[in-house]
């Protein structure tokens, strides 16, 4: 496959091809288990140090992508390939060396952490499975300075999960996260939960140490103003499917395919001027099944320029020139000549 | 001058635990006219949520509240349950944030809509199917007919929200809470379910008093906001007055560290420090912690909720001024 990304050719960043996740969902004794798609074939990069960002709704898959990079979903097809190395191929043990370089940031701060750990030990956590050549004042050293990173005062370090804020225990999954300095750190709905005024202080916080670690960062969620604050690039995900990436700036400019343009035009402001007098109606229908996706392109239940060849066929990815890649029969029309994308099948 | 739909007159709010009293809503007063969209935004823990649980008598037993809450003409606070019940669920009516916990799993759509319409309306079967098909028809089910015999689960979120939406005007409210009515949807149906509320609002009157956390929800669909921090108004105004020109530092941090895709990426900026949890003693201005603009009297005096400058109304020792508000 072609890679457009400026991680191509190097061995350091991920590189995802063909990611699919398929669920079996069990009817009963005797009949057939449904198949549901989480995932099909989705391809993305992360170069060092680069955010991207993954939008999607309920049964976009997004959060099986999480889980399938730290091997908590096994794949249907596809590789996962971080730094030069397929972890979905990986032996448990040459896994558990690679782990600590990729962690992860929970949705919920206060169910990820033991409620009978304090602070300082939950932080330590994962240098005493990791780092068992560091001495206790080694390791204590590395948590009260993790701890400053994250923004919590060294007299957290003996409070317990139920005495700190939502904010608070964020923070300290945050620095569990980072205390084995790893060099991608997945971050799944990490903000959602949280309310707004701590929000901004825990996405500033990712933004920062993102800048001062050279993380690169995976940041799934729902919400696509999160998203353009701490993504470089984006990927659009509908029911199981990446529908558009771009470069940030190029998405929220020019969105070419009519699910992104629906998602960024159903995102409200905050200014009431905005939300009455430039409002597009807001598109209809309900996000289908994923148990029983539409035929075709997946959106085309929904979309407002499907035409017959939608409901048969689903859209290649194609490449266009700014950066951007779209998977629309209708919008990648506007795409001449044909991209180098059909040189595809012969490498 | 018209007497309001509801009036609500320093109405406070406190629950006895083990850990101490916990003051919920401290000394609020606000009114909803009839046909308005009041808009009641807050933070978790912020007293929101329990302003209209007092107001409706829903409160846990150990919660006490005192003052005064007027719903056409009648003072709710310790009325008996035989005439709340009366109100609620007929001229007040509810939309919570989560359809799915307040539906019945195991019974179909019509049944828990016939019941209601039975119960309060008085319909034989007939009548309350017929009438079941309308609301489901009013609030754009598509294909409602076969939906009234599927259960619960059987629908999407949206689909699920707009059948409680069916239910709480299936007795002719004239005023509609909701809290948090579109948290729980995608942001392709939240849309759609807001466009609901407001053409319920506009075609059938009905006022509603819409809680959430979500600025660009209040945007999109109130006259007025109030905004609440640890149970006081700390703002009042109309929606542009507020959002366009906050005065009050917790309005302006709220809007701040709210990423708006309306606005340049570098705007986010967050409130330091964390809401108090309740237990706090109160005194003084209980956003003082956080507020960068706080001085020794904002710490020692209760600012009362006045209007300073021009309309809106904020308690606020040292509020900001037109031209020190976000810029729009």
């Amino acid at each position: 496959m072609i890679n457009m990304s400026p991680s191509e050719g190097s061995e350091e960043g991920l590189r995802v091809r063909n990611l699919s996740v398929t669920y079996r969902i069990s009817r009963g004794p005797f009949r057939r288990p449904d198949e549901l798609r989480a995932l099909r074939d989705v391809d993305l990069d992360i170069a060092p140090g680069r955010s991207l960002g993954v939008v999607g709704e309920s049964g976009s898959g997004k959060s099986s992508m999480a889980r399938a990079f730290l091997r908590l979903q096994s794949l249907s097809g596809g590789k996962i390939v971080w730094r030069g190395h397929d972890i979905t191929q990986m032996t448990e043990e040459a896994f558990r060396h690679m782990r600590p370089d990729i962690q992860m940031v929970f949705q919920d701060p206060l169910a990820s952490l033991n409620p009978r750990m304090q602070v300082a030990d939950l932080i330590a956590e994962p240098l005493l499975t990791h780092r068992r050549d560091l001495g206790k004042v080694e390791r204590r050293k590395i948590v009260i300075e993790t701890m400053g990173r994250v923004g919590l005062r060294p007299e957290f370090a003996e409070r317990y999960p139920h005495q700190l804020s939502g904010g608070q225990a964020q923070r300290v999954g945050i620095a569990r996260a980072i205390v084995l300095s790893p060099k991608l750190l997945i971050c799944d709905e990490a903000v959602s939960a949280l309310d707004v005024s701590v929000q901004a202080q825990v996405l500033t916080l990712l933004k920062q140490l993102q800048e001062e670690m050279g993380l690169s960062l995976l940041f799934i969620s729902h919400d696509l103003a999160v998203v353009r604050y701490v993504s470089d690039d984006i990927i659009v995900l509908y029911l199981g499917r990446l529908v558009e990436y771009a470069p940030r700036d190029i998405l929220f400019e020019n969105p070419r395919h009519p699910y992104t343009r629906a998602l960024i035009s159903s995102v409200l402001s905050s200014n009431p001027r905005i939300e009455r007098e430039h409002r597009s109606p807001p598109i209809g229908g309900d996000i289908p099944s994923p148990i029983n996706p539409p035929s075709g392109c997946p959106f085309h239940t929904r979309c407002p320029i499907a035409e017959a060849i939608c409901r048969e066929k689903m859209p290649e990815l194609r490449h266009w020139p700014d950066g951007a890649r779209v998977a629309c029969h209708v919008a990648n029309r506007g795409l001449v000549p044909p991209s180098e994308t059909t040189l595809k099948g012969m490498q | 001058m018209k007497e309001p739909l509801l009036c609500v007159d320093n109405l406070t709010t406190r629950f006895t635990t083990s850990s101490g009293t916990v003051l919920a809503v401290d000394r609020v007063s606000f009114s909803i006219s009839r046909g308005e969209v009041l808009g009641i935004v807050g933070e978790s823990g912020s007293g929101k949520s329990q302003i209209f649980m007092s107001i409706a008598g829903l409160l846990p037993p150990n919660g006490q509240v005192s003052g005064e809450a007027r719903f056409l003409g009648r003072n709710l606070i310790g009325a008996d349950e035989s005439e709340l019940n009366r109100i609620r669920g007929r001229a007040l009516a509810f939309v919570f944030q989560d359809p799915m916990t307040a539906l019945h799993p195991f019974r179909t759509i019509a049944s828990q809509l016939t019941e209601m319409l039975r119960l309060h309306r008085g319909l034989d079967h007939g009548a309350a199917r017929a009438e079941a098909l309308r609301l489901l028809d009013r609030v754009h089910i598509p294909d409602a007919k076969r939906r009234l015999d599927m259960y619960p689960h059987e629908l999407s979120g949206g689909m699920r929200q707009r059948v409680m939406i069916a239910m709480s005007i299936s007795c002719n409210p004239r005023l509609l809470i909701a809290d948090e009515p579109t948290t729980a949807l995608d942001v392709t149906v939240q849309l759609q379910v807001l466009d609901l509320l407001d053409e319920l609002r506009r075609d059938e009157g009905i006022a509603i008093a819409l809680i959430t956390h979500d600025m660009g929800v209040v945007s999109r669909l109130s006259d007025r906001v109030i905004v609440i921090y640890a149970g006081n108004i700390v703002e009042e105004g109309t929606t542009e007055e507020v959002l366009l020109s906050p005065t009050h530092p917790y309005t302006q941090g709220l809007l701040a560290s709210m990423p708006d895709l309306y606005r340049p990426l570098s705007a986010l900026s967050p409130i330091p420090g964390y809401p108090p949890d309740g237990r706090q003693a109160r005194k003084g201005c209980m956003f003082a912690p956080r507020c960068s603009r706080a001085q020794n009297v904002c710490r020692d005096v209760f600012p009362e909720l006045t209007a300073r400058t021009g309309r809106q109304r904020q308690a606020c020792h040292f509020p900001i001024s037109g031209s020190q508000g976000l810029a729009s």
